[in-house]
């Protein structure tokens, strides 16, 4: 049976009690004529009676809000009014003004360029540049290079050992004296004073001049070479034989220090185990390095594998290899458990030692 | 914008803001659209400023522009919201704090049911409801008739009755009790 919405919409009026005695009398009546009315009033009273879940707006930032407000007002008075009372003419000149004003925006853009500066202060810092280059600029030096970084190219003062991506297009280092030029190498430049550069290359091919003089004074220096550049005697290039030559890296350095100290946070090793046929456990494994500077020698292993029983064994590994910075290195090794059973094997990097002598 | 007005709008906006974001979500159901109705409220009450008075009425004019603007925005809105799965409005009011009450089985199936009704009806009943409103104020609020108002109204509460049906039975608590009373025994 379809029943009188105009009762329904009644009921309301009754629940919040906004009607005149002589109406609820009515109401009351309505429901009391049958079983069905009562029901239907019982169930829509429900109803009214639970729907009294209010959704919550979620968190708003107002301030924010205001704002975003406030520019949309801006935008829709721009939008339909402004056009209409501005002649052509003045749009002309508008135009004009437009054009000049983009002329001149480009050409003072040109003129300064957005450059990014790296001052390293009293501490070693260690930078990427934009083609993933890698830079450690030495205590009070300064690497400065346009943001866009279009042509690899790298200002210097101070000393700085560079590692760079390899690329197809030269990456150029100058300093106030020299001009350094590579497609993708390590080395290391330091400039003494005003008068003398020193480019000592770690891997690779480097090109090397002056600055100020003609192209022809020019080095073409090699892995385990180093070169001098200085005012008064010009260019000349040795055979390097100081290994230490990048060492300062280490020094004052707290990144150094860090991977030092937590070999565990900078080695990562995985590992597979299995029995062989006269039943010894071989462990086979690789560790990274994750590091930028330190390589890791005298790597202590943990190894704990589990007897049937379920008694853990534990007994050290050592990989006296050294790991340099960003290589992995694999290793085998051989558990004396031909009598036991052993049901799992964990292992745990439980020491190294930091080496100063790295690879580039 | 001139100073003073400036500062009376921002006012305005910062008092009022929360409780229209309130008002629309509840109607329109999405945060972006609840968002752009309030901002569109905003924008024509500075629109409006010469001939807008303010003063108390001003609150009043809001709350007429939000769930005038509201159910506009919900008649536009195309795709029906999936409300079958429940949980989604379960957890839309948990987050609200923990003064929030804690809603029973029915007032969530009822708070669906209102979610289904027609933009028209659904307006009309959180009016009513949620906000309290008479009829009149209704009618006065939406620009509609007070016999529409009347007439939406027993509509609303016919569908939602038929929609609740299941729920509503003694039949229906007495297999709530059951369940419970065998998840009791069972956990």
């Amino acid at each position: 049976m379809e029943i009188d919405k105009e009762q329904l919409s009644k009921f309301v009026s009754y629940f919040n009690g906004e009607l005149t005695d002589a109406e609820k009398a009515e109401i009351e009546q309505w429901i009391t004529a049958s079983e069905e009315n009562r029901v239907t009033f019982s169930e829509a009273k429900k109803i009214w009676d639970s729907a009294t879940v209010r959704l919550q707006y979620p968190y708003i930032d107002s301030s924010k809000f205001l704002i975003e407000t406030k520019s949309r007002i801006n935008n829709t008075q721009s939008g339909n009014k402004v056009i209409s009372f501005i002649s052509t003419h003045a749009l002309k000149i508008a135009a004009s003004v437009t054009i000049i004003f983009i002329i001149s925006y480009f050409t003072f853009k040109s003129s300064i360029k957005d450059e990014i500066m790296f001052a390293s202060g009293d501490k070693v810092a260690t930078l990427y540049l934009p083609d993933s280059s890698k830079v450690w600029l030495n205590v009070n030096s300064k690497l400065t290079y346009s943001k866009d970084f279009k042509k690899r190219h790298v200002e210097l003062s101070g000393e700085a050992f560079l590692s760079v991506r390899k690329d197809t297009t030269a990456f150029t280092v100058t300093t106030k004296n020299t001009i350094t030029q590579v497609l993708g190498t390590s080395f290391n430049l330091k400039e003494q004073g005003d008068t003398a550069v020193t480019l000592t290359v770690a891997e690779g091919v480097v090109k090397f001049s002056d600055r100020n003089v003609s192209e022809n004074e020019r080095a073409v220096v090699n892995a385990h070479e180093k070169a001098v550049e200085s005012t008064k005697s010009g260019l000349h290039k040795t055979k390097n034989d100081d290994p230490t030559f990048a060492k300062w890296r280490e020094l004052n350095n707290p990144a150094f220090e860090d991977e030092k100290n937590n070999p565990q946070k900078f080695l990562s090793n995985t590992y597979s185990w299995k029995k062989n046929q006269i039943n010894q456990s071989v462990i086979e494994g690789t560790l990274t390095n994750h590091g930028n500077l330190a390589a890791y020698t005298k790597i202590v292993l943990n190894v704990s594998y589990t007897k049937p029983g379920g008694t853990a064994v534990n007994s050290n590994i050592v990989i006296y290899d050294a790991v340099y910075p960003g290589k992995k290195l694999h290793y085998k090794k051989r558990l004396l458990d031909v009598f036991t059973d052993t049901k799992a094997v964990n292992i745990t990097i439980k020491s190294a030692k930091a080496t100063a002598n790295n690879s580039f | 914008m001139g100073e003073l007005a400036q500062q009376d709008f921002d006012t305005l906006f910062l008092k009022y803001h929360r409780e229209l974001l309130n008002l629309a979500y509840n109607i329109v159901r999405d945060r972006d659209i609840a968002k752009d109705v309030v901002q569109e409220v905003f924008t024509s009450l500075w629109k409006n400023r010469h001939s807008i008075q303010f003063g108390e009425q001003i609150k009043n004019y809001l709350f007429k522009a939000t769930s005038h603007t509201s159910l506009n925005a919900l008649r536009k809105l195309k795709t029906s919201y999936k409300l079958d799965d429940y949980q989604e409005i379960s957890m839309l009011i948990a987050p609200s704090g923990p003064e929030s009450p804690a809603y029973g089985e029915l007032e969530l199936r009822v708070r669906q049911a209102i979610d289904r009704l027609p933009p028209q009806c659904k307006t009309i009943f959180l009016l009513s409801r949620h906000e309290g409103l008479k009829y009149q104020e209704i009618a006065e609020t939406l620009g509609l008739s007070v016999k529409t108002v009347e007439s939406q109204m027993g509509i609303a509460l016919e569908k939602l009755r038929q929609d609740l049906k299941p729920f509503l039975t003694l039949e229906f608590l007495a297999i709530l009790l059951a369940a419970s009373l065998l998840f009791y025994i069972l956990f």
